[in-house]
């Protein structure tokens, strides 16, 4: 039986993510590697990864299902399915008591509402504009010269409350600029910079109206602490961090591609 | 050398007696909402003085956003309305506007259940849908004032008809729905009070033309919405009476707007009212006076400019008032082609000796903005005169990068 | 005589008119891919699709000109500045009212398209014929007949060879016929239609929108697994719901010029609207006509297709959006930019939406 396993390979717009479960559903092995440009050759050597660290034949994976922006360009997988499937797939298994999933990668945000049995009752998804995506809070980082794991915890220390007005990421850098040469803290900049994305997931929760009760966050923005508890302050609210939030849509596909090869067999 | 007085805004005193009139206008809008008194929401570019002679109160649905941007207050409504699901792209009155009327948010000045919807497109279109969904939303009556485009210098005959038989479709529109009925002398008399209150806000706007000029347009600005918007009470007459007597008082004096102005500007479009005195500082620093507005006189015709625009006396019959509306009506600023606009924009620089324009784009206002920037193009290259755009919103101040303007205003400025 | 080509934007345009002088009109889809020409011209946040048309007509050399209609306040600004920078050719704007009801508007209709064909007249040198006009009314109105019957049977058919994309294809390759070929090449297309195997899994959808016909989109959509029903586009589903009057058509020989010019303005001013147009309607209570027409085709779910910065469009959504939540009918609303390629997430979108359902 163990002889079977599925993989699911999530070609986010600037991480890849692969992920490997056995016929248990447990997962056995995963790998994130910068998407890049050539997106099957990231893939592949991603998946010879996680086969070598599972200590499996590649052969062994008995069918794999792709998802994110690249799910169309990669034709060794047996279907595509769209990561909004695959983070509702991937959270409901590991939290089913989940009901609202938030989740902000390179360039998108967006917000799934599941039903009671996992199934999608509804999304939302962001503008075209990266406000409020990680691609945004990479240009912040950027111009205040810190590293994202510094900014969270300078964002803790923050004394006063400033406001980045700017929808747009070019404006809001100029922005901080001018924060920054009017001699506010970094401290307090950071805080502004996280306040001004969390009220577009609040923007998102509302549209969507989603339920607070059970939110589970993925998403490589999750990883940022200090996002997580202002929302969480925000929105009066637990929120939940699965392990590694980046491999949930991964996950998701890898659970669709075993459901997919019993119902064949 | 820094001239400490240069620190101070040289502000107009009445701008104080502006505060107390929008305050009791306010007050009757709660009032006429409150003794049934007959309200209707208009926009621009619809006859107040015709609601007027029938003594029904008009209010803009959309002039609160103006306020809430003067107050810092549009933001959080703004994002409240996103939140609900109301287009991101939409522009920020609307937007305003729409969360009020349908999740119940309180306007700092309460939102009154007009009794009719009047509409006109002379400025924009998306405005229409707003004010069938207030319509559709209240169930009251609905009236559209549809003024064609001018598309080329010269206005048609046929869209001067058009908008006249409109115009005299509305005294039935207010007989089927309300029973009203019309009482001509009411309304030439309305009329000639309004073309007095025209007559003197046409002689405030044209002190600007003095140099230096004693009066700054961005402050002036505000003083329009009486002109456009209120009845023509003795109130309303009284200010403007005192507003020109103020003026005249600061040209005696030897006040101007900006001391020692150098620098003759004229803004296009409305101003970006939260942001005013930020403006008005800037362009003090480098002894610029905005002196005129694009805005300020709504006629493109020669004759408006020349303030002869006025209703000749021999009009004693409502049809009469309604064919020399319609004539008004069909070429206002906002409704006419680039290259009428240009000449406008043109007799303007020569009357008020401008030495630069200054376009404020205004990311909410779709239509008012999209020919701007080849008329950007056409004053610098067919008239050669400096021109810079701003980027601004008039209520929404996350599209508006205070850094990137003032760099772009100073680079400006010193290169005049 | 050469014959002289035109192009053309929105439908409010009297194209029977052009076909009395024989001039070809060309219905502008947008096109090219360097906008930095429309650029220079218009502001970033101007409709997307207005800079696309204005592109295409700079770069096409066969245009004689072009009308520009002014139906909403992008398109009214693309003829303004093709006016404003004029290069020789044909550059006429033709006035239409926001109104849709009214006497008044129908009366300006009418004197605006006779002006038009006095235009028309001068710039061909040909005279007007009333007789020329009563044909191409009755053909056009034979051509709408025509597609609405084809829409007809592609809603009826089973899992038909043919699908509803098929359909909107034909018409983004064929709409510059003159109304006779179109009506015969929309003969040979109805012919072919053979009802296929009945499929299971179709999920019954209506198209709404201001789009033109942009083929990834309307493959992911057939590929997701939905079957189009109708739409509302305004080069198909807009431009034929609402045609002339069959006792009108059959009292044509009886009509003197003016009443030529009448028929016009009532098909014109009553058209199936274009939102930046005031609608009578009231959607909030459910009268609305795309909403009435979701009914009728019997969709079970609606993918709004609006063109980046178009207000009207944005805000008839949100309205009807409303409505269709009330009935539980589930709607996208997906907004394309014709400048930026952005293809991929709305397919995202589509395909998570067919895979929800």
């Amino acid at each position: 039986m163990s002889d079977y396993f599925f993989a699911g390979i999530d070609l986010g717009s600037i991480y890849s993510k692969v992920v490997l479960i056995n016929d248990k559903k447990e997962v056995v092995s995963s790998a994130i590697s910068p998407s890049g440009v050539n997106y099957e050759k990231v893939t592949k050597s991603c998946l010879e990864k996680v086969c070598r660290e599972a200590d499996i034949d590649k052969e062994q994976i008995r069918m794999s299902v792709g998802t994110g922006y690249g799910r169309k360009s990669i034709h060794f997988t047996d279907k595509s399915i769209t990561e909004i499937s695959c983070h509702a797939g991937g959270v409901f298994f590991l939290y089913p008591s989940c009901r609202t999933i938030i989740d902000v990668g390179g360039q998108d945000s967006k917000v799934i509402n599941l039903r009671a049995d996992g199934s999608i009752e509804n999304f939302i998804m962001n503008d075209k504009c990266a406000a409020g995506t990680g691609r945004f809070l990479e240009v912040m980082a950027n111009t205040m010269e810190q590293k994202l794991e510094v900014m969270n915890q300078l964002a803790f220390k923050a004394t006063d409350e400033l406001t980045i007005s700017s929808v747009c990421t070019v404006f809001a850098e100029s922005e901080i600029i001018s924060l920054i040469s009017q001699n506010n803290s970094l401290e307090n900049i950071s805080k502004a910079i996280y306040k001004s994305i969390a009220s577009k997931i609040t923007s998102l929760l509302s549209q969507a109206s989603s339920s607070l009760d059970m939110i589970v966050f993925t998403g490589g923005v999750a990883r940022n602490v200090f996002l997580v508890a202002y929302l969480e302050e925000l929105l009066k609210t637990k929120i939940t961090i699965p392990d590694i939030p980046q491999i949930t849509g991964a996950l998701g596909a890898a659970l669709y591609a075993k459901k997919m090869f019993y119902k064949g067999k | 050398m820094v001239n400490m007085k240069k620190n101070r805004l040289n502000s107009l005193k009445s701008n104080y007696n502006l505060n107390i009139l929008l305050n009791d206008y306010y007050k009757e809008m709660e009032m006429a909402g409150k003794n049934k008194k007959l309200t209707a929401a208009v926009n621009l570019g619809f006859p107040v003085d015709l609601l007027h002679a029938y003594d029904i109160f008009s209010f803009f649905p959309q002039s609160h956003s103006a306020m809430y941007a003067s107050l810092r207050k549009s933001r959080e409504e703004i994002e409240f309305a996103e939140s609900k699901g109301i287009p991101f792209d939409l522009c920020s009155e609307i937007k305003i506007a729409l969360s009020s009327l349908y999740y119940n948010r309180n306007y700092i000045v309460p939102l009154i259940k007009p009794d009719m919807v009047l509409c006109s497109n002379q400025v924009c279109r998306a405005v229409i849908k707003l004010f069938e969904q207030f319509s559709h939303y209240y169930k009251v009556p609905f009236f559209m004032l549809d003024i064609p485009f001018v598309p080329g210098e010269e206005v048609s005959e046929d869209s001067v008809r058009y908008i006249e038989k409109q115009l005299e479709t509305f005294p039935d529109f207010l007989h089927k729905h309300f029973g009203l009925e019309l009482h001509e002398d009411k309304l030439l008399e309305t009329a000639r009070l309004s073309q007095e209150v025209g007559m003197l806000w046409y002689e405030i706007v044209n002190f600007g033309a003095t140099i230096p000029s004693p009066v700054d347009a961005l402050d002036l600005f505000t003083h329009m919405f009486p002109y456009m918007n209120m009845k023509r009470s003795k109130a309303v007459f009284d200010h403007y009476t005192m507003l020109k007597n103020e003026i005249i008082t600061r040209m005696e004096d030897d006040i101007s707007a900006v001391e020692d102005e150098e620098i003759r500007l004229l803004w296009d479009y409305m101003p970006v009212f939260s942001k005013n005195n930020y403006f008005r500082r800037i362009f003090q620093k480098f002894n610029a006076a905005v002196v005129t507005n694009t805005f300020f006189l709504p006629g493109t015709s020669k004759e408006c400019r020349e303030g002869t625009c006025g209703m000749r006396s021999d009009i004693n019959t409502a049809g009469g008032l309604f064919k020399y509306w319609a004539g008004q009506f069909s070429h206002l600023y906002s409704g006419v082609s680039i290259n009428k606009k240009l000449t406008a924009i043109s007799d303007l620089i020569e009357k008020y000796s401008i030495d630069g324009v200054i376009i404020h784009k205004d990311n909410s206002c779709k239509p008012q903005s999209l020919p701007q920037q080849e008329l950007h193009n056409l004053i610098r290259g067919k008239l050669g005169v400096p021109c810079l755009t701003i980027n601004a919103d008039s209520a929404d101040m996350r599209y508006f990068s205070q850094e990137q303007v003032t760099t772009r205003i100073e680079a400006f400025l010193e290169n005049l | 005589m050469k014959t002289l080509q035109f192009g053309y934007v929105c439908n409010n345009v009297p194209v029977e008119l052009f076909h009395c002088f024989n001039i070809e009109l060309n219905r502008l889809f947008g096109g090219g891919s360097d906008f930095s020409s429309a650029d220079r011209h218009f502001p970033s946040f101007c409709c997307s699709f207005v800079k696309s048309v204005f592109t295409e007509f700079k770069n096409r050399d066969d245009l004689d000109g072009i009308i520009s209609s002014i139906s909403c306040d992008a398109m009214m600004t693309m003829g303004d500045i093709i006016n404003v920078n004029n290069d020789g050719r044909h550059c006429y704007t033709f006035l239409s009212p926001v109104s849709t009801t009214n006497k008044e508007a129908m009366e300006f209709y009418k004197a605006e398209s006779k002006k038009l064909c006095r235009y028309l007249a001068e710039i061909t040198g040909f005279p007007f014929s009333p007789r020329n006009l009563q044909e191409s009314i009755k053909n056009s109105h034979a051509v709408s007949i025509k597609a609405r019957s084809i829409v007809e049977k592609l809603q009826g058919i089973p899992g038909s060879k043919h699908k509803y994309g098929d359909w909107l294809k034909f018409l983004h390759l064929e709409y510059d016929r003159n109304p006779e070929d179109l009506f015969a090449k929309m003969g040979e297309f109805e012919h072919q239609l053979i009802p296929g195997k009945d499929q299971v899994h179709v999920h019954r959808v209506f198209l709404g929108g201001n789009i033109f016909y942009i083929k990834e989109v309307i493959d992911a959509i057939e590929e997701s697994g939905f079957k189009i029903v109708d739409d509302s586009f305004c080069f198909s589903g807009r431009m034929f719901k609402r045609t002339f009057a069959q006792e009108d058509i059959a009292r044509l020989d009886m009509l003197d010029e003016d009443g030529l010019f009448g028929l016009l303005a009532k098909k014109y001013v009553g058209q199936f609207p274009c939102y930046s147009r005031n609608i009578k309607n009231d959607v909030i209570n459910g009268d609305d006509d795309i909403y009435n027409d979701i009914k009728t085709s019997r969709a079970k779910s609606v993918i709004f297709i609006n063109i980046k910065y178009c207000d009207p469009n944005a805000l008839q959504y949100y309205n009807l959006n409303k409505l269709l939540k009330k009935e539980g009918i589930p709607s996208l609303f997906i907004e394309y930019d014709c400048q930026s390629a952005t293809i991929q997430q709305l397919i995202t979108r589509i395909e998570a939406f067919s895979e929800l359902l």
